[in-house]
């Protein structure tokens, strides 16, 4: 299944210069893989060493943040997007 | 005639200044790399070609090394840059410098990083591997971070005895290695240890900058965070050199490419405050290797409630040698005279992080 991911603008170096690019999974923890094994320039920016992502970086699926899910092995549905976004910290 | 290339990192891009040998009117592009923090730019002329290696970072996207081929037009991401393994419990949270190797080596590149740590490249910048004669050495368990973090930001190349390299830590101090990286010894024998470690009471040193004599590579002089101090022993032993500055405490420290006793400090006022003293932003020179120190205030601003971080100051390779430096205010200011006389130079850019320069044919 195609799911779409939208970018920051500051990442799009690493993808050619695209912010929207498109990967094949059917869970969530697969459309990331595959989003860090097309693009392995955003490994460093958006996972840690460990492979948990970065404190600041949010993932959202559809409108719910990730972070907070449980069970990142949940299937995606047709329709579903990915949005990689900085969170909101500092003033 | 030559071309003279100012390279100013800041926390939102990088900036090329650009000027001819005359050194009077300059010509700035950027902001390039737009939005990434710049902590180091350093050109490497090793292949033939320019090469532009920036030390690159965000708060939020982490640290990476980036590079240009084309003198800042466009730059590539180092695909496998620095970075700790997964199961080393540490964090690459900044690249602080990225060091091209000798003449003789141009695939070699060294990187200094916070978490503290030396990484090395051996096939012109495309994979590097960590250097664990540094980052696990003996006294790892007694390194601990200052405000600035637990930071690798200096690296210095022996001009004379390729084996013999540096490297500083802040709030750990200056180690040593005579066989090209594989060992490394504790060099601060004479440097004030702002709180000794019980197990490791040799570490402990806050160095902020350091550089060493291309034309006496035994003698290192270091902007400590407890004063100014200098060896003739390529490390084995240091000492104060302050005698005439208005406060030991600053970032920078630069050496005039030519002769090893002159060099240049930017005294902040103490720790706690880290601006130029009474706003009085002033240069400091000393032509007789420390000895003495001169203020050098000419066409500076009387009112430069402002710093300077520590890899924000340079020398080019010109003579008479032009100097530069960049604020936390951002700045830029250059002597194209050794630091009789400056100017600002145009823009007001983002905080500064870095400022180097380097002279093209």
């Amino acid at each position: 299944m195609e799911v779409p991911v939208t970018l920051p603008s500051l990442l799009a170096n690493c993808t050619g210069g695209e912010r929207d690019v498109v990967v094949e999974a059917t869970t969530l923890r697969g459309a990331l893989d595959a989003l860090l094994a097309a693009y392995p320039l955003l490994r460093p920016h958006v996972v840690t060493e460990a492979g948990r992502l970065r404190e600041h970086v949010n993932l959202f699926l559809n409108d719910q943040n990730v972070r907070w899910f449980d069970d990142w092995g949940i299937d995606l549905s047709p329709g579903d997007t990915l949005t990689v976004i900085q969170a909101v910290s500092g003033g | 005639m030559s071309r003279v290339l100012v390279m100013v990192g800041t926390q939102k891009g990088a900036f090329f200044c650009w000027s001819d040998e005359a050194r009077g009117s300059w010509r700035v592009e950027g902001p390039l790399l737009k939005g990434w923090e710049v902590n180091d730019l350093q050109l490497d002329l090793r292949g033939g070609e320019p090469v532009v290696w920036a030390a690159v970072g965000h708060h939020v996207y982490g640290a990476t090394v980036q590079h240009s081929r084309d003198l800042g037009r466009t730059w590539t991401q180092v695909e496998n840059g620095p970075r700790y393994a997964e199961d080393a419990g540490r964090t690459l949270e900044r690249v602080w410098t990225v060091v091209p190797g000798r003449q003789d080596e141009p695939e070699v590149l060294w990187a200094g990083v916070a978490e503290a740590g030396l990484f090395e490249s051996r096939d012109g910048g495309e994979s590097w591997r960590e250097v664990p004669g540094l980052n696990e050495h003996p006294t790892r368990p007694s390194w601990s971070p200052g405000a600035g973090g637990l930071c690798a930001h200096t690296v210095l190349l022996d001009p004379a005895d390729d084996r013999r390299m540096w490297v500083g830590i802040s709030a750990v101090g200056v180690f040593r290695s005579d066989d090209g990286g594989e060992t490394w010894q504790v060099k601060n024998d004479g440097l004030p240890i702002a709180a000794p470690d019980k197990d490791h009471p040799e570490v402990g040193s806050c160095v902020h900058k350091m550089v060493v004599a291309p034309d006496r590579p035994s003698r290192l002089y270091q902007q400590n965070h407890q004063g100014v101090l200098r060896s003739d022993d390529g490390g084995d032993t240091w000492e104060r050199i302050e005698n005439g500055l208005p406060s030991r405490f600053g970032f920078p420290i630069a050496l005039h490419p030519a002769d090893s006793r002159t060099l240049y400090v930017l005294p902040l006022e103490s720790e706690e405050y880290r601006f130029f003293p009474g706003g009085r932003m002033t240069v400091y020179r000393s032509r007789d290797g420390g000895d003495s120190w001169q203020p050098l205030t000419a066409g500076l601003p009387a009112d430069g409630y402002t710093g300077v971080l520590r890899n924000a100051m340079a020398v080019d390779g010109l003579g008479p040698c032009g100097i530069y430096f960049g604020t936390t205010g951002g700045q830029l200011f250059a002597s194209h005279d050794e630091g009789e006389s400056w100017q600002a130079m145009p823009g007001l850019l983002p905080r500064i992080a870095s400022v180097t320069a380097a002279v093209l044919p």
